[in-house]
């Protein structure tokens, strides 16, 4: 995938994934593991760039002895998520029918 | 912890020493974090670490974002230059590395070439102070006035001197922050997070030192610049250059005078630093040395075995006079000779003085620097070698190629005239 495109993709993903609840960086990632093909070194850099620009904040939490950072989706993340979301619902539209074309005209010449 | 994810997180921190600690520390915490939860969800260590990917990579990418956020946060010849190298090193496809050329590579020599001048202010500074108290120890400690004069202009410029080169540092430092900022959108980076646990902010490994601040010492550095300026304008020193510079007739003028009997004077010599020379043919039947002397000047009129010796040294009240002295003095030392007489040997020399001379004398050498002269030989009476810059010797009014030797009605009466920087005009009725 263009690094563009997967970029813009993975800070909607992760928005979409803390919206459902508050989650914590393995989990998170494991998470985004199940969707698309994502490695480890590219999710911290969008996990503090999402905090840089406040659409998400950290807590810790004491588990098994140890501080674990929660990350937490706040309302100016809601509403990005909100905006990507409708992008991503127009690019669904224009994909759409370039993929209806391109079959089309695949059974028009199979 | 296995050994293996400790093994690891310690490759990531080795690789990160020279860096920042806070944004380092933050990293760091993501990733033990993230081992510390796989672990617990049943992984090894050995497959942690091939999901995390090379150490190499992790290092790679947090030093390029760090490196830029510190330099924007502390700017600096340094660490511009290790930034962006960082910066230039990270981007692997051509296409990248063009734009991120075009986007910055601009900037980033401007910045250094802002770094330089400030630096070349500086060291400016230095060496201009270094040669005014120099001067100032030169001074004879009977000019005090002079003394704190000079001492006042070098407090003064260098105060001047740094001030700018401060300005060139900040100025260069703004642009590297703009510079950073552009480079963190070109290759895509995060600024740094605020950090919220004061204990991550442990001191900065790279800089121990503590900066120097401009800022707060500049009231201080305007205070001593001020000092100068008081100290400098009220020995009078600027008044008195201003002056010599400008080739005006000094006040507080000491007239020197001397007669000799012109049957003892075989040689005359005559050496002066601006003051111009002037030897005439006069009325009187004795020879007779006049000179006008401003009070940072000593003139010696000496008789030595048949020569007449005339010197005109500074009294060391006013530094660096012999640079100074190229700016034509509007003192005159003036020798009146009898009506036909002739000398054997007459040597006429000024730094910057003009030279004008009508005598009789076997061999004449008349030399300056930055002067000019007219030199009389009546009736082509003279073999002259003349030296000049190109088109400004004049014989009788028409120019003369420099170098050439004008042949005389007499082979045993020569002259040579040397002006490194003026005209020479020949009168040849």
């Amino acid at each position: 995938m263009d690094p563009q495109i997967k970029k813009g993709i993975l800070d909607t993903i992760v928005l979409a994934i803390l919206r459902k609840a508050d989650t914590y960086g393995y989990e998170l990632s494991e998470q985004m593991a199940g969707l698309m093909d994502v490695s480890e070194t590219a999710l911290y850099p969008v996990l503090r760039r999402l905090e840089v620009q406040g659409f998400l904040e950290t807590y810790s939490v004491e588990h098994s002895g140890r501080l674990r950072k929660y990350y937490h989706i706040t309302a100016l993340g809601l509403q990005q998520l909100n905006e990507n979301a409708k992008e991503l619902l127009e690019l669904q539209r224009i994909i759409s029918w370039v993929i209806e074309g391109v079959k089309n005209h695949d059974e028009k010449n199979g | 912890m296995t050994k293996k994810t400790v093994d690891y997180i310690q490759s990531i921190r080795a690789g990160l020493e020279s860096l920042p600690a806070g944004p380092v520390n933050q990293a760091l915490e993501y990733y033990e974090e993230y081992i510390a939860d796989a672990l617990e969800a049943g992984l090894s260590g050995d497959e942690i670490v091939a999901k995390l990917g090379s150490s190499e990579k992790i290092v790679a990418a947090i030093r390029a974002e760090v490196l830029i956020n510190d330099t924007e946060k502390k700017p600096g010849p340094v660490r511009l230059m290790r930034a962006s190298g960082n910066a230039f090193r990270q981007v692997a496809d051509s296409a990248a590395k063009a734009s991120l050329i075009m986007g910055a590579i601009i900037p980033i020599a401007v910045a250094i070439l802002f770094y330089i001048v400030s630096v070349a202010t500086f060291i400016g500074a230095i060496a201009l102070t270094a040669i005014l108290v120099y001067g100032m120890l030169q001074i004879p400690v009977i000019y005090m006035a002079e003394k704190f004069g000079t001492a006042g202009f070098a407090l003064f410029i260098s105060v001047l001197l740094v001030a700018t080169g401060i300005g060139w540092w900040y100025l260069a430092n703004s642009i590297t922050r703009v510079t950073m900022k552009a480079l963190r959108k070109l290759t895509q980076q995060t600024k740094e997070l605020p950090i919220k646990n004061p204990a991550l902010s442990t001191p900065n490994l790279v800089m121990p030192l503590r900066r120097f601040s401009f800022k707060k010492r500049l009231p201080v550095l305007l205070g001593i610049g001020l000092l100068g300026a008081v100290l400098l304008f009220s020995s009078g020193l600027p008044l008195r250059y201003f002056s010599i510079w400008n080739s005006m007739k000094p006040a507080n003028l000491t007239r020197l005078q001397k007669e000799f009997e012109p049957q003892t004077v075989r040689n005359i010599s005559v050496t002066t630093l601006n003051s111009r020379i002037v030897v005439q043919q006069g009325n009187t039947a004795g020879l007779a040395v006049s000179y006008e002397q401003p009070d940072w000047m000593s003139g010696a009129i000496e008789f030595k075995d048949d020569t007449l010796i005339f010197r005109e040294r500074s009294n060391g009240r006013l530094p660096f006079m012999d640079f100074i002295a190229i700016h034509e003095g509007m003192t005159t030392v003036t020798i009146e000779i009898p009506e036909g007489y002739v000398f054997n040997n007459v040597s006429l020399e000024s730094t910057g003085g003009h030279i004008t001379t009508a005598i009789f004398a076997k061999e004449v050498r008349v030399h300056t620097f930055n002067g000019n002269i007219r030199f009389n030989s009546t009736n082509r009476m003279y073999t002259i070698k003349v030296s000049a810059p190109a088109e400004k010797i004049y014989v009788g009014g028409v120019p003369l190629e420099p170098g050439s030797i004008i042949d005389g009605r007499l082979k045993n009466r020569q002259a040579i005239l040397e002006s490194d920087n003026g005209t020479i005009e020949i009168d040849v009725k």
